[in-house]
C-alpha cells in the first residue's frame, strides 16, 4: 500500500490559519431529525431561481421534485426534503428579508416518492443518461459554489483529469472531513460516475494535508477498491487552497487562464460533497435533500457534524441541541461565512457550517485606522490582486482602474483582511466594487443596445414610405419635449423603443413606474 | 429569533494593529539607542526625549488644527517615532530649536499637509531631517571629540544655547573623516594608519551598527517588517562599493566599511523600512531597497554631504508610486 502522493507548496500566498478542527477521529454523523416546518429556499444555484412545480395545499412525498430551473438558466431541481403538504409558497423577496420559498408542513412519515430508485447498473448506461440524470437529482457544487454539477460534467473533448475537491481549507467548516472519513465509499463511487461521465482519464482526489484521519480512510478505500485510475494526494494546508482555480494550480502548477474555465487545462474539478450526493442518487435513489452540516461555536457543546434535510431552519438545529444564548450565526466558515438575519433562515445546499456564538465568539477586527501600505496584504492574495492599490483606486471612485487592478477577480477569501493591521473591510468593499463595476458593464450595454435601436430606427425612416414613416413618427413622437428636460417623456419613448424588442429580462427597467409615481 | 448585529466576512482577523507595529519599531530602537549613548553621552537622550516629545506635540496640535480627534492617532506611536528616528539622525549635540523645526517640517509638512498617517509620500523623519541638512550644515556636521567627552552640564548648555568651547566639537564621524581624508587625497590604508578613522569612532559605530542590526532582527522576527526592504539596501550599497572597492581599494572604502560607517544599518532597518513612504510589493521592495543603497553610495562618494542614505531615502519615496505600479503582481490566470 502507497501512502497519498504529497505535493508541497510552491507558491506562497494565502494563509496557515489555526485550523479550529478536531484532530481526532470523528464520531459517525447523526442525522438531526427534520422538523415540522421545513422552507426550501428557490434560488439554490448561482444561475437562478427555480420555478415552483407545486402549489399550496398540495401533498408532495419526500424526494418528489417541487421546483425546477427556469429555461436557459443554471438554476436546479428542487426535491421535497420530506413527505407532507405545501402550506405556502414565498414568490417574492419582501423586505423582511424572507427570501423566496417553498414552505412544506412535514407529516412525518417520510413516504418517498416513487421517483426516487437507483439506476441499475449505471457503468452500462450511457454518458448521457446518466449526466441527464444527476440535473433530475437536483446535484449541484457542494463546495459552496452550488453551480449544478450536470453543467460542470458536460465532456468536452480533452477533459484529462477529474479533480475531488477534499481540501476543506477554511476553519470551523469539517462536513467535508466528516464526509471522508465516514463514507469514503460513496466518494470513490461518485468520483467512478462521473469518470464514466466525463470518460476522463484519473481522477485526484486532494485532501488536506492536516485532515489526517479523512486522508488515512480515503486512502484505505482507495486501495480497496484498487481503480487505477483513482489517486488520492495531500496538499499543504493552506487557506484557501481549497478554492477551485487555487487547488488546481496546487495540484497542476498551471493557472486557470484569465477568463478560462478549468476545463481549458484539461481538469473537471467536483467537491467531495458532490461525489457522494451523486452516489447516494444514482445508487440508492436518493435526490439531493440533505446534506453534512457542522455546527459549531461557542453558543454549542462541541463542534459536531451532523446529517441535516435541505429547508431546516437553523432554529431547529438550536432547538435540538439546546444551545443557549445565541447571538449571532455564521452561515459557513470564519472567513467567507454570512451573518444570518435570523434563526428562521433554513439550511440549504450550501450550508456546509453554522458557527452558533453567543456574545462574541470572534476578537473583534483592530479600530480602523488609515492604510499604512505596509503591504501584507499583497503576497498573501491568491488572485495576485495588490489589495493596497485596489483600495486606492476605489477611494478615488476609478471604476476603471479598480477592474484593472483586478477588482473582478478577488474571490471574496478574506486574506488581505486578515492580515491588515489597520482593520480594514478590504473584502466586503472589493465585494461592493464587483457590484459597481457589474452595474457600470451593465450600463453601458443598455447604452449601447439604445445607440443600435436609434440607429436601427433612422434608417428604416430613410427607407421608408411615407405612410410607413407616419407610424415611426409615432413612435418617436414627444422626443423633443426631451430637450424640454422631461424625464417622464424619455422614458415613456424608451419603453415605446424597448418593448418590440425581445429582452433576456436582465436589463429590464424595473425601476420605471416608481419613476412616474414621482412625477 | 432576529439579529441586528452584522459583521462582514471575514469574522476572524490576526491580532496585529498598527500602533503595536509601532511599538515593535520603538522597542526595537532600543539597543541602538543605548549604544549611541554610551558612545556620545548624554546629548543622544536628550536629542531622543525632546525630538520625540516634540513630534507627539506637534502631532496634536496638528490634528487639533484638522479638526480631527485626537484618538487613536496620539496613542498609535507614529508621532514619537518620527522623533525618535529623527533624533537618532541628528548629531549627539543639536540645540533645541533645531530639533523643533525639524519635528515641525516632519510632522506638519510632511506628514499633515498630505492627510495624515498613511497619506504621506515622504518618510517624515527624514524630510525633517533633510531640512536641517540643507538649511544649517555646520550644525549638522558638529560632531563631539569622542576621547573629550562631554558632562551633562555642557550638554545642557549647548542644547539650550547652541554654544560650547571651542574644541568640543571638533569630532567627526566616520564617513566625515574618510570624505575629508579622500579628499584630501590621502589613501585609505594612510587614514587607517594614521588613527583618522579610530579617532573618528570607527570601531564605536561597528557596535552602534551591530546592535541596530540586533534590533531589526528583532523586527524581522516579529514580521514588523519584511526582509525585502533590508535586503535590497544592504544588496545595493555592497555590490556598489564591491565594484569601486575591486577596482582601487586604496581609495574606495570597502563594502563593510560602508555598511559599518554612520547610522547605515539604522537606515536600513528603522527608516527605509518605514510602510507608509516605503513600496508596498514583495518586488517593489527590493527595488526600493536596492535603489536606497545605490543612492546612498552615489551621494557618499560623490556628493557633499558626508553620508547621504537621508536623501537617498527621499529620492526613492519620488519613485513608489512607480514602483508600486510596476512591481504589481500578475493577477491569477495572466501569467505568460
Amino acid at each position: 500500500m502507497n501512502g497519498p502522493q504529497v505535493i508541497h507548496a510552491r507558491n506562497n500566498w494565502g494563509l496557515k490559519l489555526p485550523s479550529g478542527k478536531d484532530q481526532n477521529p470523528l464520531p459517525a454523523a447523526v442525522e438531526i431529525s427534520p422538523p415540522e416546518e421545513l422552507t426550501v429556499l428557490l434560488k439554490q444555484s448561482p444561475g437562478g431561481i427555480s420555478l415552483p412545480m407545486v402549489k399550496v395545499g398540495q401533498k408532495v412525498f419526500k424526494g418528489q421534485k417541487i421546483a425546477g430551473p427556469a429555461r436557459n438558466t443554471f438554476g436546479s431541481f428542487l426535491h421535497a426534503p420530506v413527505s407532507g403538504t405545501v402550506t405556502s409558497i414565498i414568490e417574492a423577496n419582501d423586505s423582511a428579508h424572507i427570501k423566496r420559498a417553498i414552505i412544506i408542513a412535514n407529516d412525518g412519515l417520510d413516504t418517498v416518492h416513487d421517483d426516487c430508485t437507483p439506476i441499475s447498473n449505471p457503468f452500462q448506461r450511457s454518458p448521457r443518461f446518466i449526466r441527464k440524470h444527476i440535473a433530475e437529482g437536483g446535484i449541484v457544487g457542494l463546495g459552496g459554489a452550488l453551480f449544478p454539477a450536470a453543467i460542470k460534467l458536460n465532456p468536452a473533448p480533452g477533459i484529462k483529469t477529474l479533480l475531488i475537491n477534499g481540501v476543506e481549507c477554511e476553519p470551523y467548516i469539517n462536513c467535508d472531513n466528516q464526509l471522508l472519513q465516514q463514507y469514503p465509499e460513496r466518494v470513490l463511487s461518485g468520483t467512478q460516475l462521473m469518470l464514466h461521465v466525463l470518460g476522463a482519464e484519473e481522477a485526484v482526489i486532494a485532501i488536506e494535508q492536516d485532515m489526517v484521519h479523512a486522508l488515512i480512510s480515503m486512502q484505505a478505500a482507495t486501495d480497496a477498491l484498487n481503480d487505477p485510475r483513482i489517486r488520492v494526494v495531500s496538499v499543504p494546508d493552506v487557506y484557501p487552497a481549497g478554492g477551485e482555480r487555487q487547488l488546481i494550480e496546487i495540484i497542476t502548477g498551471l493557472q486557470v487562464p484569465h477568463g478560462g474555465l478549468p476545463a481549458d487545462l484539461g481538469v473537471i474539478c467536483q467537491n467531495a460533497g458532490t461525489a457522494a450526493a451523486i452516489d447516494q442518487w444514482i445508487n440508492s435513489g436518493e435526490p439531493l435533500i440533505s446534506r453534512m452540516v457542522t455546527v459549531c461555536g461557542n453558543a454549542t457543546a462541541a463542534a459536531q457534524n451532523f446529517v441535516v434535510r435541505i429547508g431546516t431552519p437553523i432554529a431547529a438545529i438550536v432547538n435540538a441541541l439546546q444551545a443557549t444564548d445565541v447571538s449571532r450565526v455564521i452561515i459557513g466558515g470564519s472567513m467567507m461565512g454570512v451573518t444570518a438575519d435570523s434563526t428562521a433562515e433554513p439550511i440549504s445546499k450550501a450550508s456546509n457550517c453554522i458557527i452558533l456564538s453567543s456574545g462574541d465568539n470572534f476578537s473583534p477586527a483592530p479600530e480602523e485606522m488609515p492604510c499604512i501600505r505596509c503591504g501584507d496584504c499583497v503576497p498573501v492574495c491568491p488572485a495576485r490582486i495588490n489589495p493596497q492599490l485596489l483600495l486606492e483606486s476605489m477611494s478615488t471612485n476609478n471604476t476603471r482602474q479598480s477592474e484593472a487592478l483586478g477588482a473582478l477577480d478577488c474571490i471574496d477569501c478574506g486574506c488581505c483582511d486578515y492580515v491588515c493591521p489597520s482593520g480594514i473591510d478590504l473584502t466586503a468593499r472589493f465585494k461592493i466594487a464587483k457590484q459597481t463595476i457589474w452595474e457600470q458593464h451593465l450600463l453601458a450595454i443598455r447604452a449601447e443596445r439604445s445607440q443600435q435601436r436609434f440607429a436601427d430606427h433612422e434608417k428604416r425612416w430613410l427607407t421608408a414610405s411615407n405612410e410607413e414613416r407616419e407610424t415611426l413618427d409615432a413612435q418617436t413622437a414627444g422626443f423633443h419635449d426631451v430637450q424640454a428636460n422631461s424625464k417622464s417623456a424619455l422614458d415613456d419613448m424608451l419603453k415605446r423603443l424597448n418593448s418590440p424588442t425581445p429582452d433576456d429580462g436582465t436589463l429590464k427597467d424595473e425601476p420605471r413606474k416608481n419613476d412616474e409615481a414621482d412625477q | 429569533m432576529s439579529f441586528l448585529s452584522s459583521s462582514p466576512a471575514p469574522h476572524q482577523h490576526s491580532q496585529r494593529n498598527v500602533a503595536q507595529m509601532m511599538r515593535d519599531v520603538l522597542l526595537a530602537m532600543f539597543p541602538v539607542s543605548l549604544m549611541l549613548c554610551w558612545t556620545y553621552g548624554w546629548g543622544v537622550l536628550l536629542n531622543i526625549l525632546f525630538a520625540a516629545s516634540c513630534c507627539w506635540l506637534l502631532e496634536a496640535a496638528a490634528l487639533k488644527i484638522r479638526g480631527r480627534n485626537l484618538q487613536p492617532w496620539l496613542t498609535d506611536g507614529s508621532a514619537p517615532l518620527t522623533g525618535v528616528l529623527l533624533a537618532l539622525a541628528l548629531p549627539p549635540l543639536t540645540p533645541w530649536w533645531l530639533i523643533v523645526i525639524a519635528s515641525l517640517f516632519a510632522i506638519v509638512f510632511a506628514k499633515h499637509l498630505y492627510g495624515g498617517l498613511g497619506y504621506n509620500l515622504f518618510n517624515p523623519a527624514m524630510a525633517g531631517y533633510a531640512v536641517l541638512l540643507i538649511s544649517f550644515p555646520a550644525y549638522m556636521a558638529w560632531w563631539p571629540d569622542l576621547s573629550a567627552g562631554s558632562s551633562l552640564n555642557d550638554t545642557l548648555h549647548y542644547f539650550l544655547y547652541g554654544t560650547a568651547a571651542a574644541d568640543a566639537l571638533s569630532g567627526a564621524t566616520p564617513l566625515d573623516a574618510l570624505q575629508t581624508g579622500l579628499k584630501q587625497m590621502q589613501t585609505l590604508p594612510e587614514l587607517v594608519a594614521n588613527g583618522t578613522l579610530a579617532t573618528a569612532g570607527s570601531a564605536e559605530w561597528v557596535w552602534i551598527n551591530l546592535a541596530a542590526i540586533a534590533g531589526g532582527l528583532f523586527l524581522l522576527m516579529r514580521r514588523t517588517i519584511t526582509w525585502q526592504i533590508p535586503a535590497g539596501v544592504i544588496l545595493g550599497l555592497t555590490l556598489s562599493a564591491l565594484i569601486a572597492w575591486i577596482g582601487d581599494a586604496a581609495v574606495n572604502p570597502s563594502p563593510w566599511l560602508q555598511l559599518v560607517s554612520g547610522g547605515t544599518m539604522i537606515g536600513v532597518f528603522f527608516i527605509a523600512t518605514d510602510p507608509v513612504s516605503s513600496a508596498s510589493t514583495p518586488k517593489g521592495k527590493l527595488i526600493y531597497g536596492a535603489g536606497i543603497g545605490l543612492l546612498t553610495y552615489v551621494i557618499r562618494t560623490w556628493g557633499a554631504y558626508p553620508d547621504g542614505f537621508a536623501f537617498a531615502v527621499l529620492l526613492m519615496n519620488l519613485a513608489v508610486p512607480l514602483i508600486d505600479r510596476y512591481t504589481r503582481p500578475t493577477l491569477y490566470g495572466q501569467v505568460q
